[in-house]
């Protein structure tokens, strides 16, 4: 019968109870995380919110601008329409020059040449226009 | 208590648990699977708003850039009869502010409807006083409305918008497609109280606004313009009236005014009749005004020159008809250039009658008679042009200019082509539209056509500076400005046929050796019925307010400038100005 050499009893790990008070304090990091994480989503959503209202503040704001505008670009150009302008003309007393008469200077040189007329003026047109 | 009971008990819970998960599932199927696009549709637009955002109208320019016809918001109030609770109260408060009665507000609010309008597009700041009133059922809405700024200014060229903003006449009509623009959309996600929810969906398509419209009109000019024909037509008690200036060279129509007018910006109670753009859209027979396409036909085939003699005789007979000249009392010869500027009858038919039907009525078609200009304006008639041989009177009666018809803008065209030294530019109103890259985009400028020679062009304009120096149309002369024009006093069909009524013309250019204006005035039924009375002053006040707001200098100022002496001359009515003839 063949025999076996005994092996070396192999000392054991040493065992010991985990106790709760250590995994909690494992969690506990976790857990602060996710408080914060949660806090700082409902901030970012508050945030958000409130930055979405700001923006739509703005862009009545935006609107009512461009609403004024309008409104006062029309208030301009019925005051300057040749209508209204006759009209306060003749309010300030003031009559057409229906018979203009052009008076010979004496003795004064001429500086330049009589107007050859306004030629159309395109640049001034596209300089008003959007 | 037996086993059995309770046993029963969990069999028919069991059997209703059962049940209900089957109807649970069935529903989850009906709702998850088969029904699921509808319900999907469904919240989405319980959960979603769409808001039309309209595109803003193009707004309308004159040659300048100066405002003629913009688009403004505007508000609109409307109301919810089913949430009104007192309607004859809620009227009484909005009635003095929406400036709508009492009685006809409370009609509105007692309707079975969920919505009703109260008053369209009012000021901003009335609705600002609605909305203050805090009235149950009453809400405003925003909106835009149409507005030119001058009022009556251009009004039958511009035309008008509809309610919904939509053109509906003249100029906002024929480029409706290219003012109105494209609207956009807003979707946005909202509360079950309609409310904006910040955080949630939003989706902008932004409307692309209408192009802008450049006009070659002169709001000035045009204002001119406006304002000596309905003095002319009030003192003149006429029915009506038109002038149109136009730019010989480049065809731009610089003012086109009509008599009686409306104005664009309250349309509620419209008299259609007032909104045509008369120059363009009636015809009338022209009269003598048309006796410088006949002289045209005569110089240009070479038939007389301006020296020729022509014989005037109290009257001609002609396929039996007489036709007379009455400020001519006795026989003579005087030279053609005098036939015109005298408006001789007599001697422009026996002028026409050595010419030939045939070059006539070719002269007549060349001149642009017959033929609608290429100005596209919604309404444009072409006139008539007979056969010059349809009858044996047809001849003579076309060459002084009846029995056929034109409309001004036609006549205009047709002396602009003597300005212009034989060339025909056709008349156009628009000199471009600006686009959202903010270029002006020119329309393309209109080709010219050789009609008459410049030498036959130039004795044309020789002629005509005889009428305004010594023949019927003296009071059309501007002081310090040579004047070519010609008087014309039209007999003005019946309806029932015969002639009933008058039409006093008056064509002319300033200044006569190098025409920037020509100038076309008609009144309708005027009293005295004579143009040279009516029509002609006219002219000369609307040719005075062209020459000043162009700058152009006087004859004489312009000869003397290297006067070392001299800056400027006096120019008054006893100093003639260099001119033709």
């Amino acid at each position: 019968m063949a025999t076996q050499p005994l092996r070396a009893a192999r000392p054991r790990p040493s065992l010991r109870v985990i106790t709760g008070r250590r995994e909690r304090r494992a969690l506990l990091p976790a857990a602060v995380v996710l408080v914060l994480a949660v806090f700082g989503v409902a901030a970012l959503q508050a945030y958000v919110g409130q930055e979405g209202l700001r923006m739509a503040r703005l862009e009545r704001q935006v609107e009512q601008a461009e609403e004024r505008n309008a409104l006062l670009r029309r208030k301009a150009a019925e005051r300057s329409s040749p209508e209204r302008v006759a009209e306060a003309a003749a309010e300030a007393g003031l009559v057409p020059a229906t018979n203009p008469t052009f008076l010979p200077v004496s003795g004064a040189p001429v500086t330049r040449d009589a107007d050859p007329g306004r030629a159309l003026d395109t640049k001034r047109l596209l300089a008003r226009t959007p | 208590m037996t086993p059995a009971i309770p046993r029963r008990r969990a069999r028919v819970v069991l059997g209703a648990v059962l049940l209900s998960f089957l109807a649970l599932s069935f529903r989850l199927v009906n709702v998850q699977a088969s029904r699921a696009d509808e319900f999907a549709d469904l919240a989405r637009r319980q959960r979603f708003r769409t808001i039309e955002l309209p595109a803003i109208r193009g707004a309308i320019y004159d040659r300048d850039g100066r405002d003629l016809a913009v688009s403004i918001p505007a508000r609109t109030i409307y109301g919810n009869p089913k949430e009104v609770t007192d309607p004859a109260a809620t009227a009484r408060a909005l009635s003095p502010v929406i400036g709508v009665s009492a009685g006809s507000l409370e009609r509105t609010l007692r309707k079975d409807r969920g919505f009703v309008y109260l008053a369209r597009r009012v000021e901003v700041d009335v609705a600002a006083r609605v909305a203050e009133l805090d009235l149950v059922g009453i809400s405003v809405l925003d909106e835009a409305k149409r507005a030119n700024p001058g009022g009556v200014l251009a009004a039958n060229v511009l035309g008008f918008t509809g309610t919904d903003g939509e053109g509906l006449g003249g100029l906002e009509f024929a480029y409706e497609r290219l003012l109105r623009g494209t609207p956009g959309e807003r979707i946005l996600e909202q509360d079950p109280l309609g409310r904006r929810i910040p955080q949630g969906m939003f989706e902008e398509q932004p409307p692309e606004p209408g192009s802008d419209l450049v006009l070659t009109i002169d709001r000035d000019l045009q204002h001119a313009a406006e304002v000596a024909l309905s003095e002319a037509v009030e003192s003149s008690q006429a029915k009506g009236g038109s002038v149109v200036v136009a730019d010989p060279v480049t065809g731009d129509v610089l003012a086109m005014a009509t008599s009686p007018t409306f104005d664009p910006n309250d349309i509620s109670d419209l008299d259609l009749t007032t909104t045509r753009n008369r120059p363009v859209t009636d015809t009338y027979e022209p009269g003598s005004v048309s006796k410088l396409v006949t002289a045209a036909a005569a110089l240009g085939t070479g038939t007389v020159t301006p020296d020729t003699s022509v014989l005037i005789t109290r009257a001609i007979r002609v396929g039996g008809k007489d036709f007379t000249d009455a400020h001519f009392v006795q026989e003579s010869s005087i030279p053609f250039s005098e036939v015109i500027s005298q408006s001789s009858n007599v001697g422009t038919i026996r002028v026409a009658m050595m010419t030939g039907a045939e070059p006539v009525r070719s002269y007549m078609e060349r001149f642009g008679y017959g033929r609608p200009t290429a100005l596209g304006f919604p309404g444009e008639t072409s006139g008539a042009l007979p056969s010059t041989t349809r009858w044996s009177t047809s001849l003579p009666t076309m060459a002084i200019g009846q029995g056929l018809s034109t409309t001004l803008l036609q006549l205009v065209r047709a002396y602009g082509i003597v300005a212009n030294d034989g060339v025909m530019v056709e008349p156009r109103l628009v000199r471009g539209w600006v686009g959202p890259s903010g270029e002006l985009r020119p329309t393309r400028p209109a080709r010219g056509e050789r009609v008459i020679d410049a030498a036959t062009a130039e004795q044309l304009r020789a002629i005509l500076h005889r009428v305004t120096e010594d023949g019927t149309g003296t009071a059309a002369v501007i002081d310090g400005y040579a004047v070519a024009g010609k008087t014309g006093t039209a007999q003005k069909p019946a309806p029932s046929g015969g002639y009933q009524g008058h039409m006093a013309s008056f064509l002319g250019m300033v200044p006569a050796d190098a025409p920037r204006f020509v100038i076309g005035v008609v009144l309708d039924e005027p009293t005295p019925i004579w143009s040279s009375i009516v029509a002609a002053p006219v002219f000369r006040e609307v040719g005075q307010a062209a020459l000043r707001i162009d700058r152009v200098p006087p004859a004489a100022t312009t000869t003397r400038a290297s006067d070392e002496e001299t800056l400027a001359l006096s120019t008054g009515v006893d100093q003639s100005p260099d001119g033709l003839g």
